[in-house]
């Protein structure tokens, strides 16, 4: 038995605010065209992808950027746990006169009659909707969110200094023993981390 | 260029909880401010999804985009600073220009010891 010393959860590098600083990478596109062609569905589109490949992660950083543009986004979010109702939904629309864009993150796990509801009230007042989902179909899809293992060693890069990034073999266990899943990779690097000796 | 700071009296930055924490709100801006406010506010930072709570809010009466305001504020008590495995609550003085175009943030540390309380060694075999 030994006594070893845990990481404060502030100074963990696998810490959700330090995963929000780092870039999202964007894969065979820039934002610069991606911003283009949500522009060309009049903002009314979809990022799909799987458990854990940055589809929540993309709508954070696409809020920041319609923010700074000056376009009043407004984010909602629905999962298995915590179905949005259209009330609920209509709430956050009336409850900000001045948006322009609602981001919904887990867009799948709405109601038939909630998500009609929405994409009809959105679309007579012109108000963008921006939605995340696991498959396509809701909405034309905008972005594919895929990861690999490369994608996790560059999100790594950015999290670590070079000695401590692990080595591929073991990246690449971790990432399949985990579905390909990037948030659960993660998740498990900040245990290790929390435990590690100092 | 917008400066902005907050000075706590004696540069006090560990309290104990009911403590009155006394200090100045200072800005230097290029434009007249619309509103310039002081929050009291604690956050989580760590595994899970961050939390946060502003526990006081001090609105400044300004028009001058150069000025300075005393402030003060009596702590409450807790939650304490702190930080574990999974979690750490950080306070902080967080000074807010235009709803947040411009903004200054000022870690201070509550609790009873006046250092942050750590959950930071357990035993396991390595």
């Amino acid at each position: 038995m030994t006594l070893v010393s845990a990481m404060k959860a502030r100074d963990n590098p696998f810490a959700i605010h330090r995963l929000q600083q780092t870039p999202y990478h964007l894969a065979d596109t820039t934002w610069c065209d991606l911003l283009d062609k949500l522009e060309s569905f009049n903002n009314r589109a979809a990022v799909i992808g799987q458990h854990g490949s940055g589809k929540t992660t993309l709508l954070n950083k696409l809020y920041s950027r319609f923010k700074a543009m000056g376009r009043c986004p407004v984010t909602a979010f629905a999962n298995e746990d915590t179905p949005l109702t259209w009330r609920q939904l209509k709430q956050t629309l009336t409850a900000n006169p001045d948006r322009q864009i609602l981001l919904l993150d887990g867009a799948c796990h709405l109601g038939r009659l909630t998500w009609y509801r929405l994409k009809r009230y959105t679309h007579k007042r012109q108000i963008g909707l921006i939605i995340t989902t696991h498959n396509p179909g809701l909405l034309p899809t905008a972005y594919h969110c895929r990861t690999d293992i490369t994608l996790l060693q560059n999100i790594l890069k950015e999290l670590l200094p070079p000695h401590e990034i692990p080595n591929e073999t073991s990246l690449e266990k971790l990432y399949q023993q985990h579905n390909q899943n990037i948030r659960e990779v993660l998740r498990t690097l900040y245990d290790q981390w929390a435990y590690q000796k100092k | 260029m917008n400066n902005l700071s907050i000075e706590i009296q004696d540069n006090q930055t560990a309290f104990t909880p009911g403590e009155t924490m006394q200090g100045t709100a200072q800005w230097q801006l290029d434009d007249i401010p619309k509103s310039v406010t002081l929050n009291l506010l604690w956050y989580t930072q760590g595994k899970g999804t961050e939390d946060v709570s502003i526990v006081e809010s001090i609105h400044f009466d300004t028009y001058a985009p150069t000025d300075q305001k005393p402030f003060s504020i009596t702590l409450p008590n807790g939650p304490y600073s702190f930080s574990g495995k999974l979690l750490s609550i950080i306070w902080a003085l967080e000074l807010i220009v235009d709803k947040g175009s411009e903004c200054h943030r000022q870690e201070i540390t509550l609790s009873p010891t006046g250092q942050e309380i750590t959950i930071n060694t357990s035993s396991a075999t390595v």
